[in-house]
């Protein structure tokens, strides 16, 4: 499975080729009658998690998560016919947003695309989510983490109004919360009780599951 | 006066951040600070003529995301309001004397450019395109396309200023850190390399090119000179007052004093610069102290 994991790795990070050589490497293993629920661990989940790391190290750039992160989704819609209760493939999922009175989307979008490559079930509430929101999605769906993004220090701060507010609407201790963004420290996270820190979307992967006991 | 006149009389001085300085004005979180152009046109006065009178040659209007995109999206003014607005403050600040670089910023979806996006280029060449051509109505010297981490965004945004207005280009990026084991390969987050950078955006049509904000603070002069050694054409460079971090009050720290930062830029001059100034956190402090140490 070494072997499966290695060449999609190369092929998610072909950039032009990825689509295509993804998929014969998907169809080839479907055709080999690999079981589906291996392909997507021990191949595709697996592959996105190494990409993460490389993106940790600097070896590799936004665009290559973007492209790999597509050829991932087409990798698992393959699978999906066979892959006979989607839901119980999922690691868990994750309630995630930009904070409230921040515009920015991309840092929050990778680590989305990670998450979902690493096998999280992702609710994506958008930028500038307000406390109330973030509760209700809490409510409404159950996750086992909620994670918040933010570019700006002047942002920074809605963080620890949503923590509060989560604290408020009663549900704090039933999520874990992580936060990530380019000024965010892990000494922020410990002064505004978030559970964990992740310091890019490669780490957010590896977060999660730590957090999730995984 | 104009920019290549200026660059004549040797390093120019810009101005630093304007965001920063709204804030102190009461700028409130979620407020779009291209709104104040027309709400507060006052505040954005005081911040250009506080920091002309501490010496800045060129200042940047206050319009970086004011195009169809980004804050002009959910705007109740139109791109060509905010920018108009931008350019007439900057420019009855500025007179005869004093350049206005017309500010565009990036659009925030640069990860929906093909080819791993779906938004079609031309919705991005667009939203350039009428920012640069209300600027130029505005009066502005020339534009600054800046705090692009994307060179394919940069690109679009160079074209569509050069292809519909007639105004000298600026184009400055954004750095990241390089990784530890690679200390001199510097890159964009988006993983654009100094050289393409170059030869990408002058033959898109920038005069001048540069760096602002981002991870780089003393790295910066190491970058001016990687862009020296291969370009001829004149460099700028914005720095920010040193990286952020939040106090226990939740209040932002900007850790580089005046002088402290004015050091970094007298390096930065001394690798190649052309035009400097300050980006996040700086003051008109950090724009006098740079004065003073580059008339040592």
């Amino acid at each position: 499975m070494t072997d499966l994991k290695l060449s999609l790795v190369n092929s998610m990070l072909s950039r032009a080729k990825a689509m295509d050589q993804t998929k014969v490497i998907v169809q080839d293993a479907l055709d080999n009658k690999v079981p589906a629920l291996e392909i997507l661990d021990n191949g595709l989940v697996a592959a996105m998690s190494v990409i993460g790391d490389k993106f940790s190290e600097g070896e590799v750039y936004i665009p290559d998560v973007l492209i790999a992160a597509r050829a991932m989704q087409m990798g698992m819609d393959m699978l999906k016919p066979q892959l006979a209760n989607e839901k119980s493939v999922f690691k868990g999922t994750v309630v995630i947003g930009t904070v409230k009175g921040d515009l920015h989307d991309i840092g929050k979008n990778l680590v989305k695309y990670m998450l979902q490559g690493g096998g999280f079930n992702v609710i994506d509430l958008g930028n500038d989510v307000s406390p109330e929101k973030f509760a209700d999605a809490v409510r409404t769906h159950k996750p086992g983490i909620v994670a918040m993004s933010a570019l700006l220090t002047t942002t920074m701060t809605s963080m620890k109004d949503i923590v509060d507010g989560l604290v408020e609407a009663g549900v704090r201790d039933e999520v874990k919360i992580m936060i990530g963004g380019a000024p965010v420290t892990q000494d922020f996270a410990d002064r505004i009780k978030a559970d964990g820190y992740a310091k890019d979307a490669g780490s957010a992967i590896h977060k999660a599951g730590e957090l999730l006991g995984l | 006066m104009r920019l290549d006149d200026a660059l004549k009389t040797g390093t120019i001085i810009c101005d630093g951040a304007m965001g920063t300085e709204l804030q102190r004005r009461g700028l409130g979180k979620g407020v779009t600070p291209d709104s104040w152009n027309i709400t507060n046109p006052e505040h954005i006065k005081d911040v250009h003529r506080t920091y002309i009178q501490a010496g800045a040659k060129a200042i940047l209007t206050n319009t970086f995301g004011a195009n169809a995109m980004r804050s002009a999206k959910d705007s109740e003014y139109t791109v060509s309001q905010l920018n108009l607005a931008g350019a007439k403050l900057a420019r009855e600040c500025a007179g005869d004397e004093v350049l206005v670089f017309g500010d565009m910023g990036p659009t925030g979806w640069e990860d929906q450019l093909p080819p791993y996006g779906t938004q079609p280029k031309q919705v991005f060449y667009d939203a350039f395109r009428d920012q640069a051509i209300a600027l130029e109505q505005g009066g502005v010297d020339a534009l600054m396309v800046e705090t692009m981490s994307s060179l394919a965004e940069a690109k679009i945004a160079v074209q569509a200023a050069r292809e519909n207005t007639s105004l000298p280009i600026v184009c400055s990026m954004t750095f990241a850190r390089p990784p530890s084991s690679r200390p001199d390969d510097i890159r964009t987050a988006w993983g654009d390399s100094v050289s393409d950078i170059i030869e990408t955006v002058t033959e898109a049509g920038a005069d001048v090119v540069g760096s602002n904000c981002g991870d780089l603070i003393e790295e910066m002069a190491q970058l001016a000179k990687m862009m020296r050694d291969i370009t001829q054409i004149p460099l700028i460079f914005e720095v920010n007052a040193g990286r952020p971090r939040v106090d226990e009050e939740y209040r932002t720290i900007y850790s580089l004093e005046p002088d402290a930062f004015a050091e970094i830029i007298a390096k930065v001059v001394s690798a190649g610069a052309n035009i400097v100034g300050g980006c996040c956190g700086t003051t008109p402090d950090h724009i006098l102290a740079i004065k003073k140490r580059l008339m040592k």
